[in-house]
């Protein structure tokens, strides 16, 4: 294995019998599996893909950085995997990223990952001091807020970044967050209840190593050329994420009143977050996601501050609560008590006014979110299920089938085909086809693909090949829960100036100079088609996912949903198949089963993945 | 090279700054405080030409740590806050950060300190800025130990154990990679002119 990027340990933590280990990192190839998503996804199948619920002890968190990690650029990032509390029916085994400080922390500390199993008897956390490695009682922690946590925690170990749980977490809610600082958080998936589940509070990091590069010159050069062509500046990211999305009068008040700092993840030149303080409240960053409290909060500044850090505080996946509102807002006036509320704001007609409305939300805020994180909300267990519960199954039309993520928008042809295919809702890619593919029909020849589909509006034949288009992004998806790299920072147009430094050149040029190994496009890219086929096997293993599984909600073929950023049209059945069709072609997989083929799998160094399948009759 | 030993009545050395311009005559000042070595003797007092420093703006400041990473990637090969000369402390939870580098004191603790002076640890002629050359440093610590400030502006590097502390990036042509890279624009290079 190299013995650049990768620092060749995975810290392996069993609750259970409080055993701690460390494994060479070598057993799983990280060359072939690069890190994050890759390296869970190969470590969960080295352990059987066990067939576990996701709160038994027997599932395993799997927490990993990548090659890249720890130098500057848009590279501090983790992901999660682990089984999935939020997916609905089953829960299926997915994934969730998160930035901030944590990620290059655990480089530092000399990490590729860090594995936990079993649970423990009373609640505890785990601190990593470089080689010390300690499971502590959680006594005066269990029950806190998440920034109490944090702040707690940093009162001993000053220096160290930590990954902490709120209420929400303890009580199992399936849209529990896993927290890194104010605004870092592993939100889709609930993996802050499998945390819960382990009774395990905190994970508290401390390094004093570094990333180690194999080639520092050849890295600087490339570095200085993106940072010589302003490309680090120019970043959409930073008007999606710096203020709040939601309109006036709160996004100019709080921009011009509120916000503190710009801020964002260790070493990144774009620090897309803004962190925000306001008397009485408090203060803390937010990203794009949580502008969603604006809308709500019918003008009030405070109350869209008072949500965000509220949810942040209590650990709640502000994501999912975009479309929980949303739902509130189509079932809420027969169903209120149902829901745990005694007055809605926005049936009620009050909260109209800046002042009125920051008491109104509190009330309400502290009732929908307070329920959510002590587990007497329906909603604690994320929306699917609590549609179910609420008999409100037919209000709600666009779930993701088999999965049970919410589908704001499906902004192109492209981007409904990922959503059909992934393993959870796909939409930290679809940036890729909303600000890439879609508006940018060159952008998308360049890399060969077919494009311009933005809202199925400017291509006489929408479908036309256009799996192509979905492939790239996948593959591309991969690369960014791998490396890893910002989804902000690595959608196709991102490094389009010049042409000749694209996203993939980049990438490969990057990870080459980092970790000595010589990664042209095409090996890198195959990296990233090794991990979604291996992903895919493991779905198809455990799951028994098939074609049937690759689905929309039927309400996409019906009607248009979503608004501006949406389809402009309902999606054809008939050629939506068709595409679907063709996808598994492309992929080399059997089009009847969705699953891959020995020959494709073989192609990519996955014999064993196929040995595997064949051998329980589920090979493609 | 400034024969920083022989003393405020190296005549020689006061030529030889003339000739290089921008000479300060500095006393054994009141006012340095923060700057005056307890340790050094009186007649040690620096007359130098006064070195930049880079200059912090907390209010501009997102807290990132780029300068950390890029100090150390583009001096010692390898990142990480652990080799870097600069050293950013944050406070995520009320977003206030600062900033610790070398101050380029005008009566450096460090260099009277150093047993290697002018050798390990130099001054450089013409910039005024305090420099370390790491393969002539036997890792001491003495420098470290008489740094005014704390946390010490010098420290040894963990891995090679020689000493080393922000030298403005001397020598590259860009000037400080730090100042260069913060997105932020919260670091700066302040003159020496405004250095109170």
């Amino acid at each position: 294995m190299a013995n650049f990027g990768w620092t060749g340990k995975i810290l392996w933590v069993n609750l259970t019998d409080r055993k701690i280990k460390t494994v060479n990192t070598a057993e799983y190839e990280p060359e072939n599996y690069l890190g994050g998503v890759g390296l869970n996804t190969k470590m969960f199948w080295e352990m059987g893909s066990p067939n576990v619920e996701a709160f038994s002890p027997d599932n395993p968190l799997m927490i990993s950085i990548g090659p890249l990690t720890g130098i500057n650029g848009p590279f501090n990032r983790a992901e999660v995997s682990s089984i999935a509390p939020q997916s609905y029916p089953k829960e299926l085994y997915s994934f969730s990223g998160f930035g901030g400080k944590f990620p290059s922390e655990l480089k530092f500390a000399g990490y590729d990952s860090i594995v936990i199993l079993g649970k423990a008897s009373k609640p505890v956390y785990l601190v990593i001091n470089d080689d010390k490695v300690e499971i502590k009682d959680a006594k005066t922690l269990w029950g806190l807020d998440t920034f109490e946590t944090q702040k707690t925690i940093l009162s001993t170990y000053p220096k160290a970044s930590s990954l902490v749980i709120g209420p929400a977490g303890e009580n199992l809610s399936r849209i529990a967050i896993m927290l890194n600082e104010t605004a870092s958080a592993a939100g889709q998936g609930g993996y802050g209840a499998v945390m819960g589940s382990k009774n395990l509070k905190a994970i508290v990091v401390r390094g004093s190593g570094t990333q180690k590069v194999a080639n520092a010159e050849a890295l600087l050069s490339i570095i200085e050329g993106r940072r010589a062509a302003g490309e680090w500046l120019r970043g959409a990211a930073q008007s999606w994420g710096r203020y709040p999305l939601c309109g006036e009068p709160v996004y100019t008040n709080m921009k011009n009143n509120y916000l503190k700092r710009i801020a964002g993840c260790h070493g990144c030149p774009y620090q897309c977050m803004g962190f925000y303080e306001m008397p009485g409240i408090g203060g803390g960053g937010q990203m794009c996601v949580e502008g969603w409290y604006g809308y709500f909060s019918r003008g009030s500044s405070e109350g869209y501050w008072d949500g965000n850090i509220m949810s942040q505080k209590l650990g709640i996946n502000n994501y999912e609560l975009l479309a929980i509102m949303n739902m509130i807002g189509q079932i809420g006036r027969s169903k209120r008590s149902q829901m745990g509320l005694t007055m809605i704001p926005s049936f009620d007609h009050v909260g109209e006014t800046e002042l009125g409305g920051a008491e109104v939300h509190h009330q309400f805020l502290t009732e929908l979110l307070g329920g959510i994180a002590d587990g007497t909300s329906p909603f604690s267990q994320g929306l699917a299920r609590a549609a179910e519960t609420l008999g409100a199954t037919g209000a709600y039309s666009a779930m993701s089938p088999n999965r049970g993520y919410y589908q704001h928008h499906i902004e192109c042809v492209g981007s409904a085909l990922h959503w059909a295919t992934d393993s959870r809702d796909p939409w930290s890619s679809c940036h890729d086809y909303q600000t890439g593919f879609g508006p940018y029909a060159n952008i998308a020849s360049h890399f060969g693909v077919p494009g311009g589909d933005w809202r199925g509006t400017t291509k006489t034949n929408m479908y036309d090949q256009t799996e192509k288009e979905t492939i790239w992004v996948q593959h591309n998806q991969q690369l960014k829960n791998s490396l890893p790299i910002c989804d902000y920072s690595s959608a196709p147009n991102t490094y389009y100036h010049p042409p000749s430094m694209d996203i993939q050149i980049f990438e490969a040029g990057v990870l080459s100079a980092v970790t000595g190994v010589d990664y042209s496009v095409d090996r890198m890219w195959q990296a990233a088609e090794r991990i979604w086929n291996l992903s895919r096997a493991v779905g198809v293993l455990r799951e028994d996912r098939t074609r049937a599984d690759d689905a929309l909600s039927p309400a996409w073929f019906q009607r248009v949903i979503g608004g501006s950023e949406s389809l402009s049209a309902p999606l054809n059945k008939v050629e939506f198949e068709k595409m679907l069709d063709r996808y598994y072609e492309v992929r080399g997989w059997n089009k009847e089963t969705a699953r891959p083929t020995r020959d494709k799998l073989t192609s990519l160094g996955l014999g064993y993945v196929a040995d595997k399948l064949e051998s329980v009759g589920k090979i493609g | 090279m400034v024969r920083r030993n022989e003393g405020p009545k190296d005549v020689g050395r006061r030529e030889f700054l003339t000739k290089a311009g921008a000479v300060l005559v500095v006393g054994a000042v009141a006012g340095l405080a923060a700057c005056t070595p307890e340790k050094a003797p009186e007649e040690e007092v620096q007359i130098g030409v006064v070195a930049n420093v880079i200059g912090y703006d907390p209010e501009k400041c997102a807290g990132c740590g780029t300068c950390g990473l890029v100090c150390s990637l583009s001096r010692q090969g390898e990142a990480g806050p652990a080799l870097s000369r600069s050293e950013l402390v944050r406070d995520p939870f009320e977003a206030v950060f600062s900033f610790n580098s070398c101050q380029q004191c005008r009566s450096p603790s460090c260099y009277y300190a150093c047993p290697k002076r002018d050798s390990a640890l130099c001054i450089d002629d013409v910039t005024g800025i305090k420099y370390v050359v790491a393969d002539k440093c036997d890792g001491c610590g003495k420098c470290t130990k008489a740094c005014p400030f704390e946390p010490a502006r010098i420290k040894l590097n963990p891995v090679t154990k020689t000493a080393m502390n922000c030298d403005l990036c001397r020598g590259r042509e860009a000037g400080p990679m730090c100042v260069q890279y913060c997105g932020m624009k919260a670091l700066s290079i302040t003159e020496a002119a405004e250095r109170v």
